[in-house]
């Protein structure tokens, strides 16, 4: 059983272990106060993984290595596996080339670490140039394309309703036929 | 509005300030998954995740800071400040001017106050050190660690204490100066059934 030490944040040094999970106290070596709550996983020692099986005749091979006996198939392409290119992610198994993609599609959410939220950007684009008034035969425009063009990309990964893209849509349309309909008067008067 | 049932929000809001200090702050929380921790950092029209497993947490550690008393004292020095300027104002405009300033700053104060004590609180994994940038006040860090320590017992099972304990330190250079690796056979490695820190 492998204990990987707790250090005071402030002065780096290491905690005692009578410390651990004893509420606040003050640190040795600062004497900061401190509560410093440990769990299993500290003292967890890490799995190897278990030894690669060679395959032998008669038995189902790997897709990608096939001298090594498989494992398990792939969840989203349903290749086999040996158990080095066997990746478990959120529940699923999945092979390198299916990650790959997952990750490039934004398909696999657990792999994503960050997100544009084009609601926002629209929304901010309907209503920001309202306030400058002459900016908004741009603006109105601009909110309008974005949320059209990016309705269907994901928002925030909170999952929000779509809200901020209709508000923007809806201002975005009455800004631009308060333009049409000012255009029409002063160029027909 | 749909409602997000995949997230459960925890207690506490903070703010990162990155590169350029304070002209780019991103706001942090923390929400809580069935499997794993989700630390949002997000400004105006992005947001950045960084995901912590249950599983992997190996120690979170909240520390007291002075931080809520230096600003509770800074917003009540300036509002004193106003009102000892008021004194000598004698035009009913700009007394209404000072006044509202120092109330302002009052406020604030009181704010800063009532928030309570404040706090650094990180979480510790295998390979990472990472402050908990949304809990930076005492109350709310343990109304977090009141959610997360049963999920995150529940999710790492029971310590095993037959074992030998072999103390390493990857994470802190300090750590080797200062504890040397040793090898004891004390089984707890540390106290069991905690509490949650009061």
């Amino acid at each position: 059983m492998q204990l990987t030490l707790v250090t005071c944040s402030k002065c780096k040094a290491v905690l005692p272990r009578e410390q651990y999970n004893a509420g606040f106290v003050s640190c040795p070596t600062c004497a900061s106060s401190l509560s410093v709550m440990v769990f299993p996983a500290l003292v967890r020692e890490a799995v190897a993984p278990a030894a690669e099986q060679v395959m032998v005749e008669g038995e189902a091979s790997c897709f990608y290595h096939p001298q090594k006996k498989a494992a398990l198939p792939c969840d989203s392409c349903g290749r086999f596996l040996c158990a080095l290119c066997d990746v478990e992610l959120g529940g699923q198994h999945l092979c390198p080339a299916c990650l790959d993609s997952g990750k490039k599609k934004g398909k696999l959410k657990s792999l994503e670490n960050q997100r544009v939220l084009y609601d926002r950007i629209a929304l901010t684009t309907a209503v920001l140039p309202m306030l400058f008034v002459w900016t908004s035969i741009i603006g109105a425009p601009v909110a309008l394309f974005i949320s059209i063009r990016y309705w269907n990309s994901p928002g925030s990964i909170l999952g929000r309703s779509k809200a901020r893209f209709v508000i923007a849509i809806i201002l975005g349309v009455l800004q631009i036929a308060a333009w049409i309909a000012v255009i029409i008067y002063f160029t027909t008067r | 509005m749909t409602k997000n049932k995949e997230y459960q929000k925890i207690p506490g809001r903070g703010y990162r300030s990155d590169g350029v200090g304070l002209v780019v702050r991103r706001s942090a929380r923390l929400w809580l998954a069935s499997d794993h921790l989700l630390m949002i950092f997000s400004t105006m029209f992005n947001e950045e995740f960084k995901r912590f497993y249950l599983r992997d947490i190996q120690a979170i550690t909240v520390r007291k800071t002075n931080n809520a008393f230096i600003w509770s004292g800074s917003w009540l020095a300036v509002a004193i400040l106003f009102a000892l300027l008021s004194l000598g104002v004698e035009d009913a405009i700009g007394l209404w001017v000072l006044r509202g300033l120092g109330g302002l700053f009052l406020l604030c104060a009181v704010i800063a106050i009532a928030s309570g004590q404040s706090c650094i609180a990180e979480i510790k994994t295998a390979v990472h050190l990472e402050e908990l940038s949304s809990l930076k006040r005492v109350r709310h860090a343990k109304a977090a660690l009141a959610i997360l320590q049963p999920l995150i017992e529940q999710a790492q099972g029971e310590i095993l204490s037959e074992e030998p304990v072999v103390e390493t330190s990857a994470s802190s250079p300090v750590a080797n100066q200062n504890s040397p690796a040793a090898t004891t056979a004390s089984p707890p490695p540390f106290p069991i059934n905690p509490d949650t820190p009061s």
